[in-house]
């Protein structure tokens, strides 16, 4: 369990400004949760991330992962441990150029013996589907295996909670659909926790919990379908629904009844050819 | 995959020289690499050049890499040939530009360059059979010493590793800023030395800011997984000296031994 209580932080800028980055969060995610995060450039999303695994260390407030302070020095690496973080550009990842080498550092830095040690990576790389690029050298990966190398790197730490901070923003179409339902295997099969900032309305459906921030604040903590219907809201955040989203919209105003909190394509395209053999009836 | 491949990067295969203790290979290069110094004669870097062709081979790493990196390195060795070759006194051969081209300065050229060519294939199969994790490991146990005068072996070992992966990463941002700025009128090819090093400047800036989040970037990266300083970290891979090390040693050794003899025998020194 992530917990998050009263967080404040704040940034000095270049001309000794201050900024203030985050106004009195308060937060709980709980282990196993798919939580997504969205809100416009420059509303704290990654400084938010950054503090859920200790990366930055509160002022104000307090953030407690499965109890324990970020701030006491002695549970620095369990709580490294049980987040484990990706980023957006996979090249700033990694440590070294061949990909097992590459996943166990993070072993390395917890002392696993040896053979626990090559177990743990095979096993990693297995997950996301790489076990074959085992020796490759990073540089001749495309993004998106790029991206999974940088995925492994941080499961195979076995972490309890992932954060990732926008990992499909550079990578193309296809690459970024294999990243989703990557996500959506791990929360589904090995339970991990995973809290996904993203720019991308259709991937905000994946999550069961949406969380919206303005202007350093959560402003809204719901489901994505419900986020959604409220286009008003949205727009007011500088934020779109996904276009299937205003098409459900389009379709109500035109006087059919379908619900707008539809995510899934093939749901939408149900309740559309339901809604058209009404209407032949 | 072939084609991704950057100079000098670790080319896994299941070979005999794979498999040789990181810090015997290491050892090795080093002593190839003066040896290169001692050299003179055309007829012994020929030779040498067919030794290093058989130990690729046994390698199991494809000439085909190592052609592609000596060819991106053509370039500056053909500029440094050609400032030698206009300056050395002797017998003239022809006239070029109405410069004197002498049978000494051809010599010194053509051997310059075959040295340094050889010279870069055996650091390359270094890189190339050696993997990041197995080279550090190596410099690690090497700098053990300077452990001595506080300085950490093992946070030398990483930052050179990191380096050795950042170096082709940063290449490539160089050469990507380098056309962003020749989009907006950089002038690279310019023959005024002085608009030509102008535009040079305009990538330094914008590589330094780079590089400075790259590292940034990189050093939270490291954070989050529970990176903490050299100290106390168990290895991905641990160093064991086999049979294999001894009879690499022993060959090399008679290698060196017999290029330095006929190195010494005058009969071997063909007359260009
Ligand atoms: N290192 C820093 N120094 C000064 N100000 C910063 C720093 N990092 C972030 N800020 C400021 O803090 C605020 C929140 O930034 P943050 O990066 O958390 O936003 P974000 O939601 O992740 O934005 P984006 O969508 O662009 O990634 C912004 O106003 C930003 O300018
Ligand atoms: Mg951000």
């Amino acid at each position: 369990m992530i917990k998050i209580e009263n967080l404040d932080c704040m940034y000095k800028t270049s001309n000794n400004q201050m900024v203030q980055a985050l106004k009195g969060i308060n937060l709980t995610i709980n282990p196993g949760e798919f939580v997504a995060i969205i809100g416009a450039n420059g509303s704290g999303k990654s400084t938010l991330a950054k503090h859920m695994n200790g990366i930055m260390l509160p002022k104000e407030g307090d953030v407690f992962v499965f109890g324990k302070n970020t701030k006491e020095e002695q549970n620095n690496l369990f709580i490294k441990k049980s987040v484990g973080m990706v980023f957006q550009n996979p090249d700033n990842q990694f440590v070294t150029s061949v990909v097992e080498e590459d996943i166990a550092f993070a072993l390395e830095n917890l002392e696993i013996p040896f053979d626990e040690m090559h177990e743990r990576v095979r096993m990693a790389l297995e997950c996301v589907g790489m076990y074959e690029y085992k020796d490759a050298s990073i540089e001749s990966l495309s993004g998106g295996q790029k991206q999974k190398i940088a995925i492994a790197g941080a499961i195979v730490m076995q972490p309890k909670f992932l954060v990732f901070d926008e990992p499909t923003s550079m990578l193309d179409p296809q690459s970024r659909e294999e990243i989703c339902s990557l996500l959506k295997r791990l929360n589904e099969t090995m339970n991990i926790g995973i809290i996904f900032i993203t720019q991308f309305m259709e991937e905000v459906a994946l999550a069961k919990r949406v969380i919206v921030m303005n202007d350093g604040k959560i402003v809204k903590d719901i489901s994505p379908g419900c986020l959604f219907e409220d286009i008003d809201f949205l727009e007011s955040m500088k934020l779109k629904a996904p276009q299937i989203t205003y098409f459900c919209l389009e379709l109500n105003k035109l006087g059919e009844n379908i619900n707008p909190g539809i995510l899934d394509l093939k749901e939408c395209a149900d309740e559309l050819a339901a809604a058209l053999k009404g209407n032949k009836l | 995959m072939l084609n991704n491949m950057m100079v000098g990067q670790f080319f896994a295969a299941d070979s005999i020289i794979h498999k040789l203790d990181p810090r015997i290979k290491l050892l090795l290069t080093f002593v190839y690499t003066l040896l290169m110094f001692f050299i003179e004669s055309m007829f012994i870097f020929t030779f040498n050049i067919l030794a290093i062709i058989m130990v690729y081979k046994l390698a199991r790493v494809p000439l085909k890499i190592l052609i592609k990196s000596i060819k991106r390195m053509l370039p500056i060795l053909l500029i440094s040939a050609g400032i030698n070759i206009f300056l050395i006194q002797g017998e003239t051969v022809f006239k070029f530009l109405g410069i004197n081209i002498t049978k000494q300065g051809l010599c010194m050229v053509s051997t310059m360059i075959v040295r340094i060519i050889c010279l870069i294939s055996g650091m390359l199969l270094l890189l190339y059979t050696t993997s990041p994790a197995e080279l550090v490991a190596a410099i690690e146990k090497i700098l053990k010493p300077l452990k001595i005068f506080k300085v950490s072996p093992e946070e030398i070992a990483i930052m050179f590793s990191i380096a050795l992966h950042f170096v082709p990463v940063l290449l490539l941002e160089a050469e990507r800023i380098m056309n962003a700025q020749r989009a907006r009128g950089a002038k690279f090819d310019s023959k005024h030395l002085k608009e030509k090093l102008k535009a040079y400047i305009t990538i330094v800036i914008p590589l330094l800011i780079s590089t400075s989040n790259r590292a940034n970037d990189l050093a939270i990266a490291m954070e989050s997984r529970c990176y903490h300083g050299g100290e106390n970290r168990t290895r991905f891979k641990i160093l064991h000296y086999s049979a294999y090390d001894l009879y690499a040693l022993l060959i090399s050794l008679l290698y060196v031994l017999l290029l330095l003899i006929f190195n010494k025998l005058d009969f071997f020194k063909i007359v260009m």
